[in-house]
C-alpha cells in the first residue's frame, strides 16, 4: 500500500501545474479562484482523516478486545493529520474570504463551525495527554474520537446550511452534481487525489514511526 | 513534522501572495458586503457555479480598454508561471524531505527486525 502513496510524488506536481496553467480562472472571482484547488482538497482530507480516526476507534472498541492498541495509535495519527489539514483549510479559506468578501474573518457559519470542530479535536489531544498514566486511556480516547466523528457531518454539512452564509455550497450539494467547467473539474479532482495520497503517505509514515517507538518501548520494558 | 507545517504554510503564502497588493486595505472590486440583505443575492451561496472567465466576454471590457488587455494578460501569465515554479520548487523540497524520512524509517524498521 505504501507504494501507492508514493504516487503523490508524481500527482502533486501535476495537480500544481493543472491548477495554475490548465484550469481557467473562474468568472467573477478571477485568479483568486485558483485557491479552490488547495482549499477544497484540504477540507476534503480533513473530513476523511477525522472519519478514518473515528472508524479505527470504533474497530478498536468493538473488535479489538483492548489488545490491538495500534488502531488507537493510528486513529490518533489520523486525527493529528486531520487537525493539521483543518488548520490549513481554515487559513486558505480566510485568505480567499479576504479576496472575495473583503475580510479575513467575519464569523460566517462555516467559519464558526470549523473553529468549533477544531476545538473538538484539540480537546481530544488534551484528553489524551491528560490520561497518559491511566490504563483505560485507549478506551476513553477511542470513545471520544467516535463522538468527535459524529459531530463532523453536523459541523461541516448541517450547521452551515441552517443559517444564511456567503460560502458556496460544498461539492456535496443538494443537486448532487459538481457545477464546474470540465477543465476546472479535472483539475479539482486531480488536486483531491493528490492531497488524499499525501494524507495516506503521511499517515503511513506516522504509523510506522509509532510502531517503531512502541517496539522500542517494549524492549526497554 | 515542524518543517512540514512550515513548508505547507509557506506554499500557501506563495499561492496567495500574487493576489494581494501591498498596502491594499480596501475591498477588491468583487467584494461582497458581509452583512445586509442585498448581499445574499450575489450568487456566492447558491452553488458551485464557477464558470471560466472569458477574456473579453462579459467582464465589462470596452473597446477602448481592450487594446491594453493583451499586455496585461501576458504579464498575468508571467506571474502565473513564476508562482507555479516557486510552488513546484517548494514541493520538490518537501518531497525530498518526505522521501528522506521514509528511507530513515525503512532503515529503522530493518534494524529493529534484525536480532
Amino acid at each position: 500500500m505504501k507504494y501507492i502513496y508514493r504516487l503523490v510524488y508524481i500527482i502533486m506536481p501535476a495537480a500544481i501545474v493543472m491548477a495554475f496553467l490548465y484550469a481557467p480562472p473562474a468568472e467573477g472571482l478571477g485568479e483568486s479562484s485558483r485557491l479552490l484547488y488547495v482549499h477544497v482538497p484540504l477540507a476534503w482530507v480533513s473530513v476523511l482523516a477525522f472519519s478514518v480516526s473515528g472508524i479505527l476507534s470504533l474497530l478498536f472498541l468493538f473488535t479489538g478486545n483492548g489488545e490491538r492498541t495500534e488502531r488507537v495509535h493510528a486513529a490518533r495519527n489520523s486525527a493529528a493529520i486531520g487537525l493539521l489539514f483543518t488548520v490549513l483549510a481554515t487559513f486558505s479559506g480566510s485568505v480567499w474570504s479576504k479576496l472575495s468578501w473583503g475580510a479575513y474573518w467575519n464569523w460566517d457559519p462555516r467559519q464558526t463551525s470549523i473553529i468549533v470542530l477544531m476545538l473538538v479535536y484539540i480537546a481530544y489531544f488534551s484528553l489524551e495527554s491528560a490520561l497518559r498514566e491511566n490504563s483505560s486511556r485507549p478506551r476513553i480516547v477511542s470513545a471520544y474520537l467516535v463522538f468527535a466523528m459524529v459531530t463532523v457531518p453536523f459541523f461541516v454539512f448541517v450547521v452551515p446550511r441552517m443559517f444564511p452564509s456567503l460560502h458556496p455550497d460544498p461539492i456535496i450539494n443538494p443537486d448532487r452534481q459538481v457545477h464546474l467547467e470540465s477543465a476546472m473539474k479535472i483539475s479539482l479532482m486531480t488536486a483531491i487525489a493528490a492531497f488524499t495520497l499525501l494524507y495516506g503517505y503521511l499517515l503511513d509514515l506516522a504509523n510506522r514511526v509509532t510502531a517503531i517507538k512502541e517496539q522500542q518501548k517494549g524492549h526497554l520494558l | 513534522m515542524k518543517q512540514v507545517i512550515i513548508t505547507c504554510m509557506l506554499s500557501l503564502l506563495c499561492v496567495t501572495g500574487q493576489f494581494v497588493n501591498p498596502g491594499d486595505d480596501i475591498a477588491p472590486p468583487n467584494a461582497v458586503e458581509v452583512s445586509g440583505t442585498g448581499t445574499m443575492s450575489h450568487g456566492f451561496h447558491t452553488a458551485f457555479s464557477l464558470r471560466p472567465e472569458n477574456a473579453f466576454g462579459d467582464t465589462g471590457t470596452t473597446p477602448a480598454t481592450a487594446s491594453a488587455a493583451p499586455a496585461e494578460q501576458t504579464t498575468g501569465n508571467d506571474v502565473l508561471y513564476r508562482v507555479t515554479g516557486v510552488i513546484l520548487i517548494i514541493w520538490i523540497v518537501l518531497g525530498i524531505y518526505l522521501f528522506s524520512i521514509d528511507r530513515k524509517i525503512s532503515a529503522l524498521e530493518r534494524s529493529s527486525r534484525e536480532p
